[in-house]
């Protein structure tokens, strides 16, 4: 049982998180170093190397009180020399060359001189004092660096062995909108392993799992919605590399990208998405993966792909109370029913199949592709049970999609082109009296974009896009006969790039209905990222961005990589 | 008849220095010196082979007042225009990718699983600039001239100034002391069209690498940023033969971290 109170102190909750993410952000990003005190200096930095150790030598005036740490993964060796300064001629980077001791830094920070060992990892190591006069803290690093265990590993014929990798991540989202509330509190691990079994086959095989707390901590969504998004652990990639000549063979679960634009799915169209949280989840985990044979044929500039996929996918989307429910073809006031979806049961006869063919040509980069495949939206059948009572039986029908690419670079400038055509799509209509509440048409989707970075420093991209319906007819729900819309996008870094602001708008040049995408990224200690952001969605309640107006949201995210 | 004497004297002195003068010409420099142009090749190839190969690259970056970085990064190079760069590590950018097919450029990376059309001046390339992590040959981008030779530690070099043939490579004019006994590369300097100085690069710790005495280490400074320097460091050189289909855009999803 969950109380309203507890419910409703959440949304302080959780204000007051994204502003400890925040000012930690800014904290970690903007920290200075600290006026330095006069004290013991560091006179030199030196380091020997044998074949079982390598040592660092610390040359201090006076008897340092140090400390030491172990950072990012036991690779870095932090030593800090309380009170002391550097001298004025200190080398800041000392030349290592050596695998088993590959860089030292030297600074100053909080009032202490620093010196960083970065090392292989794996190596132990030990630290010494003596007074020779003045006063040598040594730090010895023993082992064999794994450069050289690898190499003799390659060298003794062996087949590499497999790695492991991944990451976790935290998602946590808040709703602006009326009422505000905690709308995404995930907490997601994900696991990869690659490997390669011989010369010619290498495999991958990756999965994700998460738990979305805020269906424990809140009792604002519906009970299918808690099921259908509260917690999810799926393979991801599962397949093998076979490589023969000029053919290679892809066989598994994977995903097979096409196109050339960024950020928008217009020539992606192999994979079914999933559209539950709109288009805001990463474009990695938008694609949904899928049993499929991609085989490949390259010779020189040309290229051939041919796709077998014997059990298709198709779009997932929101459920009525989610954050992103899918819009129902249907006027205010309906009262609208559902059977269950009617999906193409694994078998040859359902296969989707479909190549591509790309070719480089002074730099321009072109392809054509044709995909037999199933749409991966449903048609929604409609039966008009009663007046102002439908009830829809969705189901996926056959579809050809033919589509043609470019990219070309000139001057700085990329740019880049999508052409796709769609026969056979059924659209919903809204006349009452159409038999089946949906109608045929073939329809082009277009895009025209170009990148360019400004003052070698802000990445911006620009792109057109415009849908046009053949034959279009007055009453198809929510589309137009042309319908024409721009995004911008812009990108920059500060503090080495470790601090990146990026903004997209996305916006319908007919009216305003518009995404507004602003995020702050953030990079620290090798292995993490934090990110805070924000999603406004602006328009008409029928509007593609629009009908989601009320689910403006800021969001916060941390990940580790392992 | 005296005059005449005096002035066929003159004139077989005059004939006999002029023909010495064709047959054992006045020492100049030039003329002591390969062409340029073959100095920049022969430097080249001590830089990297020229043949395919893979190496691995560690680069630290030192700012004053920030902590060191590191980055990791395996290189394949096949031919003299493909490159691939593979980042290994920091482990948030681990399986990026860029592959430079001439001066085309396409960049794989892992959240978005596709390759992408990118330019030169793209931010996504990162800090140090590519061309430095990769081979970088000067021959064939750059048209070279000797300006002089230049005593530094009681070693000979010829200086070169190198000038870019076309307008899309990096720098547009490059300093270039190279060793005279042996072509192997000191340091360069590379400025921009306006004439500043952009950068300064320090060839060094040179060992047997693929067969021959080269640099492995490349220490890189800004002049205008005191303190602010770049180590690149070269280690695992191996020399390789690998199939053409591994450097193109389409096979970038396939190579393996």
């Amino acid at each position: 049982m969950r109380t309203g109170t507890a419910t409703n102190s959440r949304p302080i909750l959780a204000f007051l998180l994204f502003l400890i993410s925040a000012s930690l952000l800014v904290t970690e990003a903007f920290a200075a170093p600290r006026a330095k005190k006069k004290g013991t200096e560091l006179l030199t930095v030196e380091v020997t190397s044998r074949q079982d150790l390598t040592r660092v030598y610390m040359n201090l005036s006076s008897r340092p009180e140090y400390a030491v740490e172990s950072l990012e993964g036991d690779t870095v060796l932090r030593i800090r020399l309380a009170g002391a300064v550097l001298s004025p001629g200190i080398s800041r980077l000392v030349p290592a060359g050596d695998e088993r001791v590959t860089s030292i830094g030297v600074d100053e920070a909080s009032g202490a001189a620093v010196v960083n060992i970065r090392k292989g990892s794996g190596l132990t190591h030990d630290i010494s004092v003596e007074e020779k006069g003045t006063y040598i803290l040594a730090v010895t690093v023993r082992g064999e660096p794994r450069a050289a265990q690898e190499k003799k590993e390659e060298d003794s014929g062996a087949v590499s062995g497999a790695r492991v990798g991944g990451y976790f991540k935290n998602e946590t989202a808040y709703r602006l909108s009326n009422p505000g509330q905690l709308s995404k509190v995930r907490n997601i691990l994900y696991l990869e392993s690659t490997g390669q079994l011989t010369d010619a086959i290498s495999y991958k095989t990756s999965g994700r799992a998460y738990h979305d707390a805020v269906f424990d901590l809140t009792n604002n969504y519906p009970a299918d919605v808690e099921e259908d998004l509260g917690r999810d652990a799926q393979i991801r990639d599962f397949y093998a590399d076979l490589s023969m000549g000029d053919w290679d063979l892809r066989a598994g679960k994977q995903q097979i990208v096409w196109g050339e634009a960024v950020g928008l799915f217009f020539a992606d169209v192999v994979n079914a998405k999933d559209l539950r949280e709109f288009v805001l989840q990463d474009f990695d985990y938008i694609r949904k993966p899928q049993w499929a044979a991609d085989i490949e044929y390259t010779r020189e500039r040309f290229h051939l792909e041919l796709v077998w996929s014997p059990f298709p996918e198709f779009n997932d989307f929101g459920l009525p109370g989610s954050e992103f429910p899918q819009a129902v073809p249907a006027p205010a006031g309906t009262v609208t029913l559902f059977n269950g979806t009617e999906e193409p049961s694994a078998s040859i006869s359902a296969s989707e199949v479909g190549g591509r063919v790309s070719y480089l040509s002074d730099g321009w980069d072109f392809s054509l592709f044709h995909l037999y495949t199933w749409d991966k939206f449903p048609a929604n059948l409609r039966t008009v049970v009663a007046p102002g009572v439908y009830l829809f039986t969705p189901e996926h029908k056959r579809i050809n999609i033919t589509g043609a690419t470019f990219a070309k670079e000139r001057g700085g400038v990329v740019f880049k082109g999508e052409f796709v055509y769609y026969q056979g799509k059924r659209f919903s209509v809204l006349d009452e009296t159409d038999v089946d509440g949906v109608v045929e048409k073939d329809y082009l989707d277009y895009l025209l974009g170009v990148d360019y970075t400004f003052f070698e420093k802000v990445d911006f991209n620009f792109q057109f896009m415009q849908r046009v319906i053949f034959g279009f007819d007055d009453d198809i729900f929510r589309e137009e006969r042309v319908r024409t819309s721009a995004s911008v996008w812009f990108k920059t870094g500060f503090l080495d790039n470790r601090l990146e602001p990026e903004l997209l708008v996305i916006s319908s040049l007919e009216e305003l209905d518009m995404l507004l995408r602003a995020k702050l990224n953030y990079k620290f200690r090798g292995s993490w990222q934090a990110r805070i952001g924000l999603d406004v969605f602006d328009g008409p309640d029928d509007g593609i961005f629009g009908q989601y107006s009320s689910s403006d949201r800021v969001y916060a995210e941390v990940r580790y990589d392992f | 008849m005296r005059s005449g004497t005096i002035s066929d004297l003159k004139n077989i002195i005059f004939a006999g220095f002029f023909g010495i003068t064709l047959l054992f010409p006045a020492p100049s420099f030039s003329a002591l010196a390969p062409p340029a142009d073959e100095i920049v090749a022969k430097a080249d190839e001590i830089r990297s082979p020229q043949l395919d190969y893979t190496v691995g690259v560690t680069v630290v970056s030192m700012k004053p007042g920030a902590e060191p970085r590191e980055a990791r990064y395996e290189v394949l190079v096949k031919g003299k225009d493909k490159t691939i760069i593979k980042t290994l590590s920091p482990a948030f950018e681990r399986g990026r990718t860029l592959l430079m097919l001439g001066r085309d450029l396409w960049a794989y990376l892992p959240d978005i699983s596709k390759p992408i059309r990118i330019s030169l001046q793209q931010r996504l390339l990162g800090e140090v600039a590519n061309g430095d992590i990769a081979r970088a040959n000067f021959s064939g981008d750059y048209k070279a001239v000797l300006l002089k030779k230049e005593k530094i530690e009681k070693a000979s070099y010829h200086v070169l100034e190198l000038t870019a043939i076309g307008d899309d490579v990096t720098y547009n004019k490059v300093l270039y002391w190279v060793r005279s006994e042996d072509y192997r590369p000191h340091k360069a300097e590379f400025y921009a069209l306006s004439g500043r100085l952009l950068k300064t690069c320090v060839y060094g710790e040179y060992r047997e690498m693929a067969g021959r005495m080269r640099p492995s280490r490349l220490t890189l400074s800004d002049p205008l940023v005191k303190g602010q320097l770049s180590t690149i460091d070269y280690h695992d050189m191996k020399v390789k033969g690998m199939p053409e289909k591994l450097f193109t855009k389409d096979y970038m999803k396939k190579l393996k971290y």
